[in-house]
């Protein structure tokens, strides 16, 4: 055999031995998120949660929401947030230096007055401009400052103003639904060990109905692009998060929705503003500084809590964000290299870390590399095209088993889809997704590896969005 | 050996065989579990509607009988919720027929039963119907979980079930757990002493006095929510309490309860250090209103001016929100104070 033969055969086998790698990871997360969702659904109710959260008795919160440039939807956002059933909580709405008319929407949906600034700022932030508040809508309050270059700056601005030893930080483009902060806040109070942090789920509102904050018709929305990411969030949440959380190895509380401890942030000093993901960033420093403490805790995944947002209807759009989470991975795993396969920070280092590096990280380019090498060995004779194409199709039939079991975890907890056609396009989708827009997201996220190592700077970018009605 | 001989021929297609028909395995479940679904819920729906009727004929007058599915059966899940959603809204005689009706029907025997279950979440799910049945046979296996269950999360609900049924007898059993509880169970056992009034306010004044292993800021906020107190002096103590989350419900307290004679005490602790009780102290003024007597009278209106001016904005606020409803001398007090809060708080009350 020549050495391109020997190439391509040691290429091949290690495709073979990854992609079962990779496949039986996913499909024991796949499983023990059947397993656990099974017993959670069973062990709460929501009647019972109405009884305990409208009560004073409750542990307030602050809800923190940072908007830069959001007028289309941060009014919406903000009423569906002081609908909220919890008994005791305030709403920070941040004004991030926007150039659009957020603030202007807000003073006039809100009749909101200037206060003055009465807090310290524990965590240094860009300076704040000025401090409102609503006689009518005692909940909220607005905090306007100069733009820091990034939503941890902004979160952390609003960390400064908060006055309750809880605080959930939400996304402005977030709607949350009624219970979904009561939901939250129980793991936080039932758990034996310390929680800093609860995740709820992120679900895609396009195509779904709103009205005044509040969203009324659940339905899919009719664009591929933004089906597909529906059922990646399914996926990626309902099966993998569940998973991890059960397992304790939960390194991501999403920006868009998530109840942390104010004083575990504050002591780890805050969101990171030069972190591309901050929110994976933080979950990491605090999970990283609780084990340096030697410190037991757990940071928990709350299946039925959802948050809604508008996900990218446009490739570009979804390019761009794909690309940034790539990027925030990675240098969060660079930054914290020191605990990939750590035993010293248990189960999170060695299974947590260690899965993100090996799946997260090193799977696209393996897939890509092999779309690559496959088609030239074929062309090589090193393997046969029928062998190519076959392998092509198992490892998309893999994919379209996962896609098709998050849906099924879906039916089985708590099928928020209920039309049938709606049901007939999650199945087509599930499938079809593999055929194009699986290998989109990998050129993304292989792109975004090359521009990391290359040191390429990156920034939020344009993100066109949707309004909600 | 070279990776495409394991990839053989023969290999090959029959993976792909499997994996495509895995797939198929799983489209099928799917559908499945959803066609069940849809057909579980319609029945539901059905068996339902059927009870409700029943159940109101049968209170209306024009029925003398109803026959529940027995208890076992797949629909006695459905009737036994269409019947407890009626109880739900009614009282006095009806509630007696409803819940004859279960005992009758064997649903409180099967409930009580599954109570002695070996697995927790069994006997949570029939303790929390239990509750909702509110039948005295009921009622005594509740009282031998909220004593003698090893799960502290099922006592919690036994408690819960009592406090629905408003059994005044389950309230010392209800503070004993409250003494030893986690967190989350004192939380949820203090909103069932919350919804028992009157008859638990006794023992949580009791708990003021002697509190022991008690979480005083739970008993306070409790009372508060309660909205009683036969005696105020161990809360006035508590308002020099080293805690300034006690002093704060402390001040609360006194604020729902209406202790108007609290007043001067609460202006001599409205110079305290935490925003937060001089916000409770401002709250609690606002829920007192205007008092009708002397010191009482001087002292309202001298410490809401002194809060108006506070440094903390929270405190402002409702500073202002007292003194807007508490006549002329309120109104000039927010009037030559003239600030934003003042303002609105004027606008709020024309």
């Amino acid at each position: 055999m020549s050495l391109v033969h020997h190439v391509f055969n040691a290429f091949s086998w290690f495709a073979i031995a990854y992609t079962f790698f990779v496949d039986a990871t996913y499909y024991l997360f796949t499983i023990m998120a059947f397993f656990a969702l099974h017993r959670h659904i069973h062990t709460r109710t929501r009647e019972r949660l109405e009884r305990i959260f409208r009560s004073r008795l409750v542990p307030p919160i602050s809800i923190v929401l940072p908007a830069w440039n959001e007028e289309a939807t941060v009014v919406d956002s903000v009423r569906g947030m002081l609908r909220q059933l919890y008994s005791q909580y305030e709403l920070i709405v941040v004004n991030d230096g926007s150039t659009d008319g957020t603030l202007a929407r807000l003073t006039e949906a809100f009749r909101l007055e200037r206060i003055e600034k009465t807090y310290t700022d524990d965590i240094a932030t860009a300076p704040v401009r000025a401090v409102y508040s609503s006689y009518e809508y005692t909940r909220l309050t607005v905090v306007d400052k100069l733009n820091g270059g990034s939503k941890a700056d902004a979160i952390n601005a609003g960390i400064n103003a908060s006055s309750y030893p809880l605080f959930c930080a939400c996304d402005a483009d977030s709607l949350l639904e009624e219970d979904g902060l009561l939901q939250l806040a129980v793991p936080m109070l039932d758990r034996s060990g310390f929680v800093p942090a609860s995740a709820g789920v992120v679900r895609a509102a396009n195509g779904s109905r709103v009205a005044r904050g509040t969203l009324y018709d659940i339905a899919l929305p009719r664009r591929p692009i933004e089906i597909y990411q529906i059922i990646e969030y399914l996926r990626s949440f309902l099966a993998g998060r569940t998973a991890q959380s059960s397992m304790n190895i939960m390194l991501i509380v999403s920006g868009a929705f998530g109840l942390f401890n104010k004083a575990i942030v504050k002591e780890v000093g805050g969101y990171n503003g030069n972190a591309l993901g901050e929110d994976f960033e933080l979950i990491v420093r605090i999970t990283k500084h609780l084990h340096e403490q030697g410190s037991p805790f757990e940071v928990v995944f709350v299946p039925q809590t959802v948050c809604w947002t508008m996900v990218p209807h446009d490739y570009a759009t979804l390019g761009r964000q794909r690309a940034r989470w790539h990027r925030g991975l990675l240098q969060t795993l660079l930054w914290n290299r020191d605990m990939v396969f750590s035993p010293a920070y248990g189960r999170t280092g060695i299974v947590g870390m260690g899965t993100l590096l090996l799946i997260e990280v090193l799977g696209p380019l393996v897939e890509c590399l092999g779309y690559i090498m496959l088609p030239v060995a074929a062309l090589i004779h090193a393997i046969a095209p029928w062998t190519a194409v076959l392998f092509f199709l198992i490892s998309v039939f893999g994919g379209t088993l996962l896609s098709l079991s998050a849906l099924l975890l879906e039916e089985r907890s708590f099928q928020r889809y209920k039309r049938p056609r709606e049901l007939e396009r999650l199945i087509f989708y599930a499938i079809f997704e593999n055929f194009g827009y699986r290998q989109l997201t990998l050129w993304w996220r292989t792109k975004a590896s090359l521009l990391f190592l290359t040191n390429r700077r990156s920034s939020w970018g344009e993100m066109s969005r949707k309004s909600f009605s | 050996m070279n990776a495409h001989q394991l990839l053989t021929p023969e290999a090959l297609p029959l993976a792909l065989a499997a994996a495509a028909g895995a797939n198929l395995l799983l489209i099928a479940l799917i559908v499945c579990n959803k066609i069940a679904r849809d057909r579980r819920e319609i029945r539901a729906g059905t068996v339902r509607t059927s009870v409700i009727n029943d159940v109101v004929s049968l209170l209306e007058g024009d029925r003398e009988d109803v026959v529940l599915p027995p208890p076992r059966h797949h629909d006695a899940v459905v009737a036994l919720d269409a019947v407890l959603s009626v109880l739900e809204a009614i009282k006095g005689d009806s509630e007696a027929v409803l819940v004859t009706l279960l005992e009758q029907s064997g649903y409180i025997g099967t409930l009580a039963q599954r109570a002695r279950s070996r697995d927790p979440v069994r006997r949570c799910a029939s303790a929390m119907l239990l509750g909702a049945a509110r039948s005295a046979q009921g009622a005594a296996v509740l009282f031998e979980l909220l004593e003698n269950d090893p799960a502290p999360e099922v006592r919690t609900i036994a408690a819960e079930a009592l406090g629905s049924i408003g059994d005044p007898r389950s309230v010392p059993l209800i503070m004993k757990a409250l003494a030893h509880a986690a967190p989350f169970q004192q939380l949820r056992l203090a909103g069932v002493l919350v919804a028992m009034g009157a008859a638990a306010a006794p023992f949580l004044e009791h708990a003021l006095r002697e509190p022991g292993e008690m979480p005083i800021t739970l008993v306070l906020e409790a009372l508060s929510e309660i909205g009683l107190l036969e005696d105020a002096q161990p809360v006035l103590t508590l308002l020099r309490h080293a805690s300034p989350e006690v002093r704060g419900r402390a001040a609360t307290l006194l604020g729902a309860a209406g202790v108007v004679d609290s007043v001067p005490d609460l202006a001599f602790a409205s110079r305290d250090a935490f925003w937060f009780v001089r916000l409770r102290i401002a709250k609690a003024l606002g829920a007192l209103g205007v008092p009708d007597r002397e010191p009482a009278y001087a002292a309202y209106f001298a410490v809401l001016q002194h809060l108006l001016l506070d440094d903390n904005w929270h405190v402002r606020r409702n500073a202002a929100a007292a003194l807007a409803p508490a006549g002329a001398q309120g109104e000039a007090i927010l009037r030559s104070d003239g600030s934003a809060f003042a303002r609105a708080a004027l606008q709020q009350l024309r």
